[in-house]
């Protein structure tokens, strides 16, 4: 049976500027979130203790505007760090979770019971941060190796706030560089098969400020 | 008579209404400024989702994108509902620094410079502003009540403000 936690939701995100004048997520991009993808798996898998995959639904292009939209509650109270990067490729990632979700899933990294209130909770705090460190970073690095260019991380910040201010202030800040993202829906999913836990959640990237490199060339 | 409609307010856009049965709202202001403008003698109101400061050399772009274009552009919304600027009254809320990031400087400007072009616009307009709920670190949803044009701010953890 799954644990009710289980089915809340995990937002994970990572908005990124990328220029294309294209109205479809250019292959090269496309590649390079599925490899990703894959990274940030290995990654979890090995930070968590339990096998781990990170399901891609769906890649969707919609306004930056339509941003803070992709969570369906805006008012929602939600958990997890934040990171912004830069180099090759800038912008800005993010793991949230759904409140009671955080502190579910910071007891099963810390092997403690879930705290009443994971934003209260320094252990919490800082089992959430390294885990958006940890799952968020090796996408970045996924994508950085699978275009050939590279990215540097800032140190990950830890946010407690309602979903849609976190979305609102993203989107603000890139909307001067940028108008369209890139949506990419995903569903996790930790433990074996014979006993799944599963989430699911969005992976957001903006697609504009980057263009794909001339074949044969590379900055790394 | 008629039902109360709660019209959702998005990012960059402006909405109008003559009608004292609405109510104008954004969810999950960070650091974007919504900007309400109300005649109190015929209940009309305009609320604004103003998402940057200054427009600068930007080209087209949704009417309350830019806080320099956003003010001018509701005060002739409520013009043409007929509602002279002389009985104009402002509120102004949100401009937090959500992502508390310290190298991440320039979203926490975002949020001072919405709100210092917002009140410098509203001052050149004569609009007074009655009512404010800017800064700090957490997000808010503001619900814009025309039936008497107050505000409810909803902060992020639970307390309700009204302006």
């Amino acid at each position: 049976m799954r644990n009710a936690a289980a089915f809340s939701p995990i937002y994970f995100m990572v908005i990124a500027m990328v220029r294309s004048q294209s109205r479809t997520v250019p292959p090269a991009l496309e590649e390079a979130i599925s490899v990703g993808l894959r990274q940030a798996e290995a990654a979890l898998a090995a930070f968590v203790g339990v096998p781990a995959r990170i399901e891609q639904r769906r890649i969707a292009l919609m306004p930056v505007f339509d941003v803070p939209g992709v969570i369906s509650d805006p008012d929602a109270m939600v958990v997890g760090s934040y990171i912004t990067f830069e180099g090759g490729m800038s912008g800005h990632g993010m793991l949230l979770f759904a409140a009671p979700t955080a502190g579910w899933i910071a007891a099963r990294i810390t092997g403690t019971t879930p705290p009443a209130s994971p934003s209260e909770d320094p252990l919490a705090r800082s089992a959430l941060e390294e885990l958006g460190n940890v799952v968020v970073g090796n996408f970045i690095n996924g994508i950085a190796d699978s275009l050939g260019i590279a990215i540097m991380r800032c140190v990950p910040c830890f946010v407690a706030d309602i979903a849609g201010a976190i979305l609102n202030s993203v989107a603000a800040e890139i909307c001067r560089d940028v108008d369209t993202a890139v949506v990419v829906d995903t569903e996790f999913h930790l433990g074996g098969p014979a006993k799944p836990e599963t989430f699911s959640g969005h992976l957001i990237l903006l697609p504009s400020g980057w263009a794909p490199p001339a074949p044969g060339t590379s900055d790394r | 008579m008629s039902a109360i409609r709660e019209i959702p307010v998005a990012m960059g856009m402006a909405v109008a209404s003559p009608s004292r049965e609405d109510v104008l709202v954004i969810h999950g202001l960070g650091s974007c400024i919504g900007l309400a403008l109300y005649d109190p003698q015929t209940g009309a109101g305009c609320l604004c989702h103003i998402v940057l400061p200054s427009s600068g050399q930007a080209g087209p772009a949704a009417p309350a994108k830019f806080a320099d274009r956003a003010v001018p552009y509701a005060i002739k919304a409520m013009e043409a509902l007929g509602c002279p600027r002389h009985r104009l009254q402002a509120k102004v809320v949100g401009a937090a620094n959500v992502l508390r990031q310290p190298l991440n400087q320039g979203l926490a400007s975002i949020g001072v410079r919405n709100v210092e072009e917002v009140l410098a616009q509203l001052s050149r307009a004569r609009i007074p502003v009655v009512g404010k709920d800017v800064g700090g670190q957490t997000g808010r949803t503001m619900r814009f009540f025309l039936a008497d044009g107050r505000i409810e701010v909803w902060v992020a953890g639970g307390h309700v403000l009204t302006l």
